[in-house]
């Protein structure tokens, strides 16, 4: 069970190749390791098999180690569990004011994009010759979901005839998902300057049913079928990997290429737009569009700090940047933040992530109950938490990988470390654990005055974090789509109070999913993917003249 | 042209600025909510009194000054920032008896306190035989009088100040209860006992007494002789008079009702408790109470009528 399975060096792909596109920014040393295409420890050997395995173990054994020691130290030393918990809630509250300046400034940096006139900044550089290849996997999504994303990539103000479109099918999803994709290319296919659909096959050995092995797929069939069939070099296309409900906004494609006309290294760095998830919101339930906004906060929050940054869900690279790597891994679930740590490590670190500040628009999670909608945010939140399968590729790759400086080995460690860590045990800390020295502490601590400060101080000063909350309210709020004409001004009023609801969506679709990916992964029970399903109602997302407010 | 992100310059100015506030911020209130004051030197060490259970709208007095008034849903108070010593505390509001009692406060400690203000004025139902309202059922005290009709109750409660002919069985069984209790508790087979989890508090001639059984840090606060001494076995209150029947007030295991020949009064358990600490429930003499198997209370006037008392 040792074994290598999976792994196929990616410089594969580059024999023969390397004159004709220009030079590689990859070392060849850092990419043939057996850790680079890593996806869990059964994929190595041995000595390595075991280090892997351990370092699988750290995000779970760091978050249950500290609930634990809340537990042990509130029985054992409630005097000193409660002075940690009141230092640790001046911590939330500083916190919350860190993340609250970061996410202002993200929020203007938004606005002031989204009227910028990015055509005419496009003509003081040449970049007629960039191609954007946009990779549209899906699964079972419903014609109308690929309708009005295609529909929506037409409206791009970028030339249509430089936009290469991907649709990819899986074959597992049955003859109508293939038919659904025939009928969207047949209906695009002469707008844009090439449309293709391929179909994914199911069962491939060192693959893992899920988004990655098929958009790597996706991508190099339409290296083969088109790039290399209409001699395009792989340096004049910029790959926008999607979900299949991403609508871009009208400047999506000239923002970003101006971000990769005029970035330091276009070649080693990914772009980063912001995901909304406006194409339903008055459809969803307010539990979960809080948690889409959270995690969309969360985004803007990090495009602040592109050192802390990492590619998620929808995002963008060069594709001869990607081909090197050979495309996204493919026996893993997390394979957007995924394929950043691979770029990273294949440039010995000198990788990096621009941030450009211009939303996309996803679907919130929506089902046909509420139920059921809970159950799909908490999966959904799952997987995203999952990504947690990154800190032991990070670690062992830092291990292995002597060209990478030690200093940013350490920082980067300890971002991934501390940012796993808090998902899933600070929301618990808050919100629950603070109380247990109370409960649990004995009569002697309960007569102590730090027992009968302890809730007060607590309440106290999650009140006072609470008030970043009319901060996100309002930016929530100016994110929203014009209001359908089946809703009234009551679910205008609804989009504001949701926010009281934070305390419980962090919990619950935060640190809970959280704590169970890291125990999954702790324990060795790795998960799969799981295909967020796609509904709406009637879509009024981006109505013509009001996408510049959006 | 595009914002720029925020400098690394800001954005280090702000954080180096927020971890400043943190290591000032975090001792301080830890030493704050610990119980430490600025004063009489640089710091000083305070305590806190806690009194529970006492009536939406009382006030609190602390040394004869006024302090917090109950608000509609709070049945607490908790009070700190006080110094070292004793401290005279007494809650009151219009239509109780107050309630008072001198303590001690200690540092960083919050010394507990519950609190029992007896209504002045108690409400009784008269349960009647044949449901029939009966005019002027005025007893010698001063509790409002509401006079409710009643059948099939009035025999049960009835039956409840009667000495049942039990079965050979039951009184096996009832006798079987009474040992184990009382060799539970290794009393008395004679003493009247009232119990409530590991305390039990106990008649035997005339005087009650309580006793604890469990972890002495659990021990309720009449237990406690001050913060660090508690007295397993204490005795609380010697009556004057013969006590025929002692109960637990509702919902109290730290109040009693006694029953006397000068009538049924209510004491909060505290060690000395005296005959100016009881207070007055039903005042005719020779009344007994009951409690039935429901948790309602009656009491048997001495002319024969039954009431069923409401206790706050």
């Amino acid at each position: 069970m040792h074994e290598i399975r999976y792994f196929v060096p990616a410089y594969n792909f580059m024999e023969g190749e390397e004159k004709k596109h220009n030079i590689s920014w990859v070392n060849k040393e850092s990419i043939s390791t057996p850790y680079f295409h890593v996806g869990r420890a059964t994929d190595l050997s041995l000595g390595d098999y075991r280090l892997y395995r351990f370092l699988e173990m750290i995000p779970g054994l760091m978050a249950w180690g500290t609930i634990i020691t809340i537990i042990l130290l509130s029985i054992f030393a409630p005097t000193i569990a409660a002075m940690f918990i009141i230092a640790f809630d001046v911590y939330w509250v500083l916190k919350t004011a860190h993340l609250s300046y970061h996410l202002r400034h993200n929020w203007k940096r938004i606005k002031h994009n989204l009227k910028v006139d990015w055509s005419s900044m496009l003509e003081n550089l040449k970049y007629e010759h960039i191609y954007h290849l946009v990779v549209l996997p899906y699964y079972d999504e419903s014609e109308h979901v690929l309708n009005n994303t295609i529909e929506k990539l037409a409206e791009s103000k970028y030339d249509l005839k430089k936009i290469i479109v991907v649709l990819g099918a899986e074959k597992r999803a049955g003859e109508d998902a293939i038919l659904r994709g025939e009928a969207i290319l047949l209906k695009y296919k002469e707008k844009f300057f090439d449309v293709l659909l391929t179909v994914h096959r199911d069962g491939i050995p060192g693959e893992m049913a899920g988004k990655g092995s098929n958009i790597s797929y996706m991508a190099e069939e339409a290296r083969k079928l088109i790039l290399d069939a209409k001699n395009i070099s792989y340096e004049d296309v910029l790959v926008s990997a999607f979900d299949s409900d991403t609508v871009v906004y009208p400047d999506y494609f000239t923002c970003l290429t101006w971000h990769f006309l005029t970035c330091e290294k276009p070649y080693q760095s990914s772009f980063q737009p912001v995901p909304l998830y406006n194409n339903n919101i008055w459809d969803a339930p307010a539990p979960s569009r809080v948690a889409a906004m959270s995690s969309t906060f969360w985004q803007m929050i990090q495009q602040e700090r592109p050192e802390k940054l990492v590619t998620f869900s929808s995002h963008a690279v060069s594709f001869k940047t990607l081909y090197e790597v050979g495309y996204w891994q493919k026996n893993m679930v997390s394979e957007d933040s995924r394929i950043f740590w691979n770029l990273l490590m294949a440039h010995d670190g000198n990788y990096e992530i621009v941030s450009i500040a211009y939303p996309v628009s996803m679907d919130a999670n929506l089902d046909s109950s509420l139920w059921q909608t809970m159950k799909n945010v908490y999966k959904q939140h799952r997987r995203w938490a999952y990504g947690s399968e990154n800190v032991p590729y990070i670690l062992m790759n830092f291990l292995k990988n002597k060209r990478i400086p030690l200093l940013q080995k350490i920082r980067i460690s300890l971002v991934q470390l501390e940012g796993y860590w808090s998902l899933s045990t600070n929301p618990l800390i808050i919100f629950l654990l603070g109380w247990l020295p109370v409960m649990i502490g004995g009569n002697i601590f309960n007569q102590t005055i730090l027992s009968y400060n302890l809730p007060i101080i607590t309440r106290d000063l999650m009140v006072l974090s609470m008030l970043g909350l009319f901060l996100t309210a309002a930016i929530s709020y100016s994110f929203l789509p014009p209001r359908p004409s089946n809703r009234t001004w009551r679910d205008n009023f609804s989009m504001i109070i949701q926010w009281i609801l934070v305390p419980i969506t962090i919990t619950i679709f935060g640190a809970v999913p959280g704590l169970e990916a890291q125990t999954r992964l702790m324990l060795g029970r790795y998960m799969g993917f799981w295909v967020t399903p796609k509904h709406r109602g009637e879509i009024k997302v981006f109505s013509k003249g009001k996408n510049a407010n959006i | 042209m595009p914002i720029k992100p925020l400098s690394t310059k800001s954005r280090n100015r702000f954080f180096y600025l927020l971890i400043a506030v943190f290591f000032i911020a975090s001792p301080i209130l830890v030493l704050y909510t610990s119980g430490y004051r600025f004063g009489e030197g640089i710091v000083s060490k305070t305590g806190g009194i806690s009194i529970y259970l006492s009536p939406a709208g009382s006030t609190l007095y602390i040394n004869n000054r006024a302090g917090d008034t109950l608000g509609f849903l709070s049945r607490s108070f908790f009070v700190q920032d006080l110094k070292i010593g004793n401290y005279f505390i007494e809650v009151k509001k219009e239509g109780y008896y107050p309630w008072a009692k001198n303590i001690v406060v200690y540092p960083k400690i919050v010394t507990e306190n519950y609190a029992f203000l007896a209504p002045e004025k108690f409400i009784l139902d008269e349960v009647l035989q044949f449901g029939k309202l009966k005019e002027g059922t005025s007893t010698t005290t001063k509790e409002v009088v509401r006079v409710a009709t009643s059948t099939e109750e009035y025999l049960a409660v009835k039956s409840l100040f009667e000495k049942r002919k039990l079965t050979k069985a039951e009184e096996k069984k009832e006798l079987e209860e009474s040992l184990d209790i009382h060799k539970r508790f290794d009393l008395d087979e004679t003493d009247d006992i009232l119990i409530s989890g590991k305390s039990a508090v106990y008649l035997n001639n005339n005087t009650i007494s309580a006793l604890w059984i469990g972890n002495v840090l659990d021990a309720p606060y009449f237990f406690r002789v001050s913060t660090s001494t508690v007295a397993t076995t204490t005795d609380i209150f010697k009556s004057e008079e013969k006590i025929s029947n002692i109960e637990f007030y509702p919902d109290r295991t730290d109040v009693v009702l006694i029953e006397r020949p000068s009538g049924i009064v209510a004491l909060q358990l505290n060690i000395g408790s005296r005959e100016a600490n009881l207070r007055p429930v039903f005042k005719e003499r020779d009344s007994k109470i009951r409690v039935a198997s429901n948790g309602a209370y009656f009491i048997k006037s001495v002319d024969g009528r039954f009431y069923r008392l409401e206790l706050p």
